[in-house]
């Protein structure tokens, strides 16, 4: 299948080494694991889901080290330093994601089976539907069980830091050209692991263990270990089974539906969305999937589709495409969108973007970019450092690798993030500042959202708060990146809420013909609101080099913008006094 | 940015720039046109076309290609406040002109073939975007 993609093919064999190196009873030549026989199914308790069944092909990998490592992942990293509660893990969300997946799956079925018995027949001609509907089903929860494997230590604080790895770049530009769209190293991992030969070893030894096969009611058959990995970034084996993977990874995913309830709950907010009318009105509808380029073809020829792209037919169809049916929600469905929409913007506002919450995970991101630099220079390849991300939990910051690190500069980071010696702000910007000259305010923002521009920017910003900081102090030490790492000092720049998937919904009504949810619904000038007004460019430091990087940052900052104005600079500046 | 390629977002800004003088509306709402205009652009034989076209990555995901990076590039131009939105509905962006007189200072600094590529850029966004014209019937 990864014939011609020879990074994730390199990868997902390195995993194979990896995973029956470090855990033999599970994945090695002579694994014992599961020792005993398998009962179908078993029950696990949820405080959102309440309780659900997961069957027994699930526990075998909920009860595996790539599944249970998950436990000792914060879902929402540092947050529980401003939000105590938020201790919820991916383990949990994981769970959650499979128990909210087939509900959407069994939503569709209950409204639209003879459609869905169609796809089944159009896709598995030789195949009784029921069966085929079971199968797929299945796969798409253990495509959602396992889309979250490739975290590692805090979540997405560490997924900054891996996914500069050269090795993981190549990867991820070799799996958005294979799904024809755009992917990161993240789901670049939990696809790799996904298709194994050491998951699929794993399966296969617990098929031959379950007890009274044929009297389970949960599906007992041979899964596709391709189409579970292909879900778990988006895609599918087939165009007309594209809507499994939009409830796994689209616009309304089983991924969103469960931690916008999560992380709200954990962190105790009081934001909710209606599921149960998501769930009485979400539909498939024919759509199609243009594809000019020929990268479905080839994706879908890989997996053994024969399913070729029509030709096109100008102009309602101007590009070469393939028939699909994508995941709904129609115009009946608005409130709970509209839901959904501010839950999302809400927890960026309350605990993603909150200004300590960046400041912990900036400073972790600094430690971790750290940790590798120190890794590279003691001949560490990009692959074992790959490893060493595959292998950590939020634990690993307590050991060897961090805290009692030899490398003095790296154990103190650790010794500050383990007691929350935190950064604090020293300057916050916003492009909606007031000011006579705020169209240099403005083209600055541009550059910073001009992903050609964004690094040389901040590069230079940093680099020129360094030099002025030593030109104040010696103390900070003798080069800029010295002088950065000693005063705590960095430009932090977030990343703006996405809504792409969520704007090419088409919200109309089972029986009328869509429309772009935008036509209904303001949801552009929500999301503007919101960026324009709750988004800020934040300058962070040690709070006993407060004084000394507010000046030396405000002198970087004149020479970056163009402004040289106290009372520009007054109203940025996050001092107590 | 002047002697170095040009990034999305210098061109972006400068056929912002180059659109508002030729009366050309800057849909907002619908990115559709943005999408194929620039797709049929990193198709383009012409002369003088950036360096960045060829990395431009477009997404096939729906009726037709789609960049991400040009999308959030595109929203970015708005929440930035460096173009306005003056109509209720979002349908269309206009260049605030302070912005455009800043921006179009700096086309000059442009080599001659990068201009000349950014105004056939122009000739195409005509066959993709509605003229003032037309908006205001």
């Amino acid at each position: 299948m990864l014939e011609g993609y020879p990074t994730l093919s390199g990868i997902t064999e390195q995993f194979d080494r990896f995973l029956q190196l470090n855990h033999p009873e599970f994945f090695g030549e002579k694994a014992v694991h599961p020792v005993l026989s398998l009962k179908s199914y078993k029950v696990i308790h949820d405080h959102l889901w309440g309780t659900n069944r997961f069957s027994w092909r699930e526990l075998v990998l909920i009860d595996s080290p790539i599944f249970q490592r998950l436990r000792g992942i914060h879902q929402t990293g540092l947050a529980y330093y401003v939000y105590p509660s938020a201790r919820h893990s991916r383990f949990e969300h994981s769970l959650g994601v499979a128990t909210v997946a087939s509900k959407v799956f069994d939503a569709l079925s209950q409204r639209q089976l003879p459609l869905l018995h169609t796809i089944a027949t159009a896709v598995y001609p030789n195949s009784d539907p029921t069966d085929t509907l079971s199968r797929l089903r299945a796969e798409m929860r253990v495509a959602a069980l396992l889309h979250d494997v490739g975290h590692s230590l805090h979540s997405h604080a560490s997924e900054r830091v891996y996914s500069e790895l050269g090795l993981l770049k190549k990867a991820a530009d070799e799996l958005t050209s294979f799904v024809g769209k755009e992917k990161g190293s993240g789901e670049v991992i939990s696809f790799c692991l996904a298709r194994t030969k050491s998951v699929a070893s794993l399966l296969k030894r617990a098929a031959a263990k379950l007890i009274n096969k044929d009297a389970t009611e949960e599906f007992s058959g041979d899964i596709d270990l391709d189409n579970v990995s292909l879900l778990i970034v988006g895609r599918s084996k087939h165009p007309l089974l594209q809507f499994l993977g939009d409830i796994i990874s689209g616009g309304f995913d089983a991924d969103k539906l469960d931690y916008l309830l999560r992380d709200t709950a954990a962190a105790g907010l009081p934001l909710r969305y209606d599921l149960e009318r998501y769930l009485y009105t979400v539909f498939l509808d024919k759509d199609v999937l243009a594809d000019n380029e020929g990268e479905l073809h080839k994706l879908y020829t890989s997996v053994g589709t024969q399913e070729k792209p029509k030709d096109a037919r100008p102009p309602a169809r101007p590009y070469k495409y393939f028939d699909t049916y994508r995941l709904r929600l129609p115009k009946l469905a608005m409130s709970t969108i509209e839901q959904m929409v501010i839950c999302k913007l809400m927890l960026f506002s309350y605990i993603y973007h909150h200004q300590k919450v960046r400041a912990a995970e900036g400073m972790l991101v600094k430690l971790l970019n750290g940790a590798v630099a120190y890794w590279q220079r003691s001949g560490k390849k990009d692959s074992e450092i790959l490893e060493t991300f595959l292998s950590a939990t939020d634990a690993t910051l307590d050991g060897e690798l961090f805290l009692r690190c030899k490398d003095s500069a790296i154990a103190r980071y650790s010794y500050r993030i383990a007691n929350r010696l935190i950064p604090r702000e020293v300057f916050r910007l916003s492009p909606s500042l007031s000011h006579p000259k705020e169209v240099l305010v403005k083209d600055f923002f541009t550059l910073l959202e001009d992903k050609a521009r964004r690094r040389e920017v901040i590069d230079n910003l940093e680099k020129d708060i360094a030099e002025n900081l030593l030109k104040r102090e010696k103390q900070y030490g003798k080069s800029p990146q010295e002088a950065l790492w000693n005063a705590g000092v960095w430009v932090d720049v977030p990343k703006v809420p996405k809504f792409e998937d969520m704007s090419v919904l088409v919200g109309g009504g089972t029986a009328q013909p869509g429309v772009p949810i935008s036509d209904i619904f303001p949801i552009s000038q929500w999301i503007q609101a919101y960026e324009s007004h709750r988004f800020y460019v934040r300058i962070y430091a040690f709070s006993e080099a407060f004084e000394d990087v507010a000046q030396a940052a405000r002198e970087a900052l004149s020479a970056s913008i163009g402004i040289n104005d106290e009372s520009f600079f007054k109203a940025c500046l996050r001092s107590r006094t | 940015m002047p002697g170095k390629d040009l990034s999305l977002g210098d061109f972006v800004k400068q056929l912002a720039v180059l659109m508002n003088t030729s009366g050309l509306v800057m849909l907002f709402k619908e990115e559709k046109p943005w999408h194929v205009l620039f797709y049929r652009l990193k198709k383009d034989e012409t002369p003088g076309k950036p360096q960045f076209f060829s990395t431009l990555r477009f997404d096939w995901d729906g009726p037709y290609p789609k960049s991400q990076e040009l999308s959030r590039f595109i929203q970015a131009l708005h929440w930035t406040g460096a173009v306005g939105a003056v109509n209720p509905s979002y349908e269309t962006i206009v260049l605030h002109p302070e912005m455009s007189e800043f921006w179009s200072a700096m086309l000059k600094d442009f080599p001659g073939e990068t201009q000349e590529f950014l105004r056939h850029a122009v000739t195409v966004a005509k066959e993709e975007f509605p003229s003032e014209a037309v908006t205001m019937k």
